[in-house]
């Protein structure tokens, strides 16, 4: 089936009732036309249930929905204002870890030579530190008053 | 319940602050918008996502989101057009998570009109389960064109804003759904199945 120049017309006709001369021009061309009586068809279904969908549409009243908005915007609104306090203490907690590992390191110079440690076993004592002493500075930075 | 302290004072107080300025609209403004909206929104909403989500958890999501957005809107029909076009996103997403196969049998459900009083109101009561049928057959995308340009009668303009696409594909989209659907339409035994 193919298109039909008189579509627009119709559809105009359908949605908005147009003017009585028209109308009945256009009634006759439905009789002849495959498509645009198919596209009346569709079109009228449509608006029948459109017209029962808004009739019983529950919806909440605006206050309600502005109440509802309203309350999220605020609880986003603390949680974007508490972000940057949070960053700032874990970066100061890092920085704390950092220091102390660089002051550690530098007080270990000074200490007489040992005798050589493998590389590994020293990795491995740097690591151990860091996953004791890092995890308590962030709980120690963020626990609240 | 601890006590507040100032710097909870300052949080809450910055929190308002925050509110005030991230919204789309004052309230007075909003109802009017909501007012004029709402109804054609939940229509929408409830064909074309059906009776397996929430429709009222998609209305109030879509004017969230809208009052959070921040756009600006050249007239009230944009304003509108936006509106229906977060309302489309989510029903999208709610596709995405769910996935449920859109059943028939629970579109008929959704639109049973109960007991019909006359032969008329009865002829109208079938013919809207035949479309709810129908509609339930389709993709979505089809869905929401055909509900679009029919029920609410937006332009291939306003329609190609609503749903991101080209205007000059509207028309072909919507004659190959429209031909779908009246396919669906003439085979009232083989709907249901």
């Amino acid at each position: 089936m193919k298109e039909c120049s008189r579509e627009d017309e119709v559809l105009d006709m359908l949605q908005s009732g147009g003017r009585r001369g028209m109308e009945m021009a256009l009634v006759e061309h439905l009789e002849s036309c495959q498509n645009c009586a198919e596209l009346a068809r569709v079109v009228r279904a449509f608006r029948q249930d459109c017209e029962q969908a808004r009739d019983n549409a529950r919806i909440p009243s605006a206050g309600v929905v502005w109440w509802r908005a309203s309350i999220r915007a605020r609880a986003d609104a603390t949680r974007v204002v508490d972000q940057p306090m949070t960053i700032a203490q874990a970066v100061s907690a890092v920085a704390v870890v950092a220091l102390g590992s660089a002051l550690a390191g530098l007080a270990w110079e000074s200490f007489p030579p040992l005798p050589p440690l493998p590389i590994s076993l020293l990795l491995v004592l740097a690591i151990a530190v860091c996953l004791l002493v890092a995890p308590l500075a962030l709980v120690l930075a963020l626990v609240r008053e | 319940m601890r006590e507040m302290t100032l710097t909870d004072l300052d949080r809450l107080s910055a929190a308002t602050v925050e509110v005030e300025k991230t919204l789309e609209m004052d309230e007075d403004a909003f109802r009017v918008f909501y007012d004029r909206t709402a109804r054609p929104l939940w229509a929408y909403l409830s064909r074309i996502v059906g009776p397996a989500h929430p429709v009222e958890d998609l209305l109030q999501e879509t004017y969230y989101r809208f009052l959070r957005s921040g756009a600006v809107h050249e007239s009230d029909d944009h304003r509108r057009r936006y509106l229906f076009r977060i309302a489309t996103n989510l029903a999208h997403d709610a596709y995405r998570r769910r996935r449920p196969a859109v059943d028939p049998a629970q579109m008929n459900r959704a639109t049973d009109p109960g007991d019909p009083g006359s032969a008329g109101e009865a002829d109208r009561a079938a013919r809207r389960v035949d479309l709810s049928r129908a509609l339930a057959k389709l993709k979505p995308r089809q869905r929401e064109l055909l509900w679009l340009a029919y029920a609410q009668g937006s332009s291939h303009e306003e329609i190609a804003q609503i749903l991101g696409l080209k205007t000059g594909s509207i028309k072909l989209l919507l004659f190959r759904a429209r031909r779908r659907l009246a396919l669906l339409l003439g085979e009232p035994n083989k709907v249901g199945q």
